[in-house]
């Protein structure tokens, strides 16, 4: 169905036209993580035997599911109908996530937050990303490209008040911090794609105390209402909804914050990124750096 | 009310094969870029399918982060993998080694 695409072009071996990158073996196969693996999987017997192995796993699956389809205590549908007005919203699913089971919402925002911290702790050298500044301050937002400009100022205002909408609906309408977060991000890259806002580092502390809000937030909550209702993340009766909200709000900006440094934030790989260099330094659509400063953020670089 | 139930069910047997179509080709294509862009289907898709088992907020979730986040991710990861050859995007993945 998928032919082979000969989609290869020439020019992968090129020279560095600045002569600072390395050239040789890493400068012509630029991308040494990728491989094709296509003809190399293993001898045809043993695909064979794989795909054998999967049948009845696949059937076994499929048994589990039909299993667990029945298997959903009747009751909870009705215990959860029952006390939804004691949550604070009207939402079942946000009564459920941010007060029946709030430690789940925390721990998911912790796993963001640790997923946040180990991309960052790969993180060393220099960041690739983004129109320079100067691009986007001789032509204002979009760096005077007139397409990129207009989606900017129709996408990024649109979702930064949906995302606020999806926000404060959260309490009884399907919708929620993790929707939210998610668009405020997507405007987020928006705007450091196009060189508008500068790419978030974890480095920055603002950053950090951002990130660590949502989680921050759900800890000193939960520890907050134990001397009134001893036990943790239960709220006090009659708070319930402005605390959930609050919750809400700092879960959405968190999301969003570490979505975007998750995205921008990009490790470097030294050695690969010197031979992209030497490959094609201007040939980024997102916007690498257009002038690659070589060696001081980039030690291991050979 | 049959006609109602009639296109229901045409419409999820439509959003089932287009999902079991959409992983097969993701699983088969050698072009990371397609794959990029099926995963970004087959996401939106998925969405479409949480709507119809009537769970929108999981169908709002998939839609943001399965398709939107998580494809942009891919999207920035391949292209710090990508070697941009004259005017050709794609990468050189037929090539030898």
């Amino acid at each position: 169905m998928m032919g082979p695409s000969s989609s290869h072009g020439p020019g992968v071996s090129s020279p560095s036209p600045s002569g600072d990158a390395p050239t040789g073996p890493d400068a012509s196969s630029p991308s040494p993580l990728l491989r094709d693996h296509g003809e190399r999987d293993g001898p045809p017997l043993l695909r064979w035997l794989l795909g054998l192995f999967l049948v009845p796993v696949g059937i076994l699956l499929a048994l589990g599911l039909k299993g667990a389809a029945g298997s959903r205590d009747p009751r909870i549908p009705d215990l959860i109908a029952k006390h939804l007005p004691e949550t604070g919203v009207s939402n079942p699913v946000t009564g459920v996530l941010l007060n029946f089971r709030g430690y789940d919402t925390l721990l998911e925002i912790a796993v963001l937050v640790a997923a946040m911290v180990a991309v960052w702790s790969l993180d060393r050298g220099q960041r690739h990303f983004g129109l320079p500044a100067s691009a986007s301050a001789s032509g204002g937002a979009g760096g005077g490209r007139p397409f990129l400009s207009a989606i900017l100022r129709l996408a990024v205002p649109t979702a930064f008040l949906t995302a606020v909408y999806l926000t404060w609906m959260g309490s009884s309408e399907p919708a929620g911090a993790f929707q939210a977060g998610a668009l405020l991000a997507g405007a987020g890259v928006l705007l450091s794609v196009a060189g508008v806002l500068r790419p978030l580092t974890a480095a920055a502390l603002p950053v950090r105390i951002v990130a660590a809000g949502g989680v921050a937030g759900f800890v000193v909550t939960g520890i907050a209402v134990l001397p009134f209702t001893g036990a943790f993340l239960a709220y006090p009766e009659g708070w319930a909804y402005p605390l959930i909200l609050g919750l809400e709000a700092a879960l959405a900006v968190a999301v969003a914050v570490i979505l975007v440094e998750l995205f921008v934030d990009v490790p470097s790989i030294p050695a690969h990124d010197a031979a992209l260099d030497a490959v094609d330094p201007y040939g980024d659509p997102l916007g690498r750096a257009l002038a690659p400063d070589p060696s001081p953020a980039d030690p291991e670089a050979p | 009310m049959t006609d109602v139930v009639t296109t229901g069910l045409l419409l999820d047997g439509l959003i089932a094969l287009l999902l079991a179509g959409l992983a097969f080709r993701l699983l088969r294509t050698r072009d990371l870029f397609e794959a990029i862009m099926l995963f970004v289907a087959y996401g939106l898709t998925l969405a479409l399918a949480w709507i119809r088992v009537g769970a929108p907020d999981i169908a709002l979730a998939e839609a943001a982060l399965g398709a939107g986040v998580t494809g942009a991710l891919f999207l920035n990861a391949w292209h710090r993998l990508a070697v941009r050859a004259g005017s050709d995007d794609r990468l050189p993945m037929e090539a030898d080694p």
